[in-house]
């Protein structure tokens, strides 16, 4: 019965994933990572087979992703007063 | 009635997931993804573990709310540029990475290392407790890093979003 939570889990992990790959914007960046983080959450709690480890596991994932989300959509606004531009690609201060 | 229940609710959770990556309008897809975070803690509901899935559901939906708010307050859309792969590139291979090495860890024996700092007595106990007393029982470095990283959010936040004049 657990097992049936591993799959939906994958598919959530692989379309987050990849959103990550695909989109410039940074708020579909962080929504595409917490997509992926959510179904990290359900793999966790799928493979330990409803365990109270993976269980925990799978809140404190949901609460670090609460954290990313306020730190980058925070970010986001900096950047976007600063630039006028949320793409991604445009952000390359920091490349060496 | 389970399994239907099951199917539907799993499908409707996988497909407003790729709903998060298909709609290019940020803000369509922070609401696909609070659906698909509803759709999820009613699946871990249904099965058998309804604390845990009102936690996920309402923690998620809160983070999918905050970014919907800052996309409202932003009001741009997806970017039309496809030129670049760097940043985006190295990202995923962080994600890939990360969720791959955490994968193989837990699905094999030989590589699942125990880095937690609980005592043997507790893993023996282990099974018979609530995830809520596994999680300050074994994960409590992890709950304090929480409070901490909490505490640097709420203070980067400030600092990022703070007008200046």
């Amino acid at each position: 019965m657990i097992s049936t939570l591993i799959f939906p889990g994958l598919m959530l992990l692989l379309s987050g994933i990849l959103g990550l790959l695909l989109r410039r914007s940074m708020i579909s960046v962080l929504l595409s990572l917490n997509t992926a983080m959510l179904g990290a959450a359900l793999l966790l709690v799928g493979s330990s087979a409803g365990g109270p480890q993976g269980q925990a596991s799978a809140f404190v994932i949901a609460c670090v992703t609460l954290l990313v989300s306020i730190a980058g959509g925070a970010m986001s606004v900096a950047v976007y007063r600063r630039k006028g531009s949320l793409n991604i690609d445009e952000q390359r201060e920091l490349r060496g | 009635m389970f399994e239907i229940v099951n199917v539907l609710l799993s499908a409707f959770c996988v497909g407003s997931g790729l709903l998060v990556v298909l709609l290019h309008h940020p803000a369509r897809a922070a609401g696909a993804l609070a659906l698909c975070t509803l759709s999820t803690g009613a699946l871990l509901v249904l099965h058998g573990f309804p604390s845990l899935g009102g936690s996920v559901a309402f923690v998620m939906v809160m983070s999918a709310l905050f970014l919907l708010f800052v996309q409202l307050t932003l009001n741009v859309g997806e970017t039309p540029d496809r030129r670049r792969l760097s940043f985006r590139g190295t990202l995923s291979a962080m994600s890939a990475t990360f969720f791959g090495v955490a994968l193989v860890g837990s699905w094999l024996p030989m590589l699942n290392l125990d880095f937690t700092t609980s005592s043997p007595e507790i893993h023996r106990q282990m099974p018979s407790m609530s995830w809520q007393k596994v999680l300050f029982a074994q994960f409590h470095i992890e709950v304090a890093l929480l409070g901490a990283m909490a505490l640097i959010t709420v203070l980067v936040t400030f600092l990022l979003i703070r007008r200046r004049p």
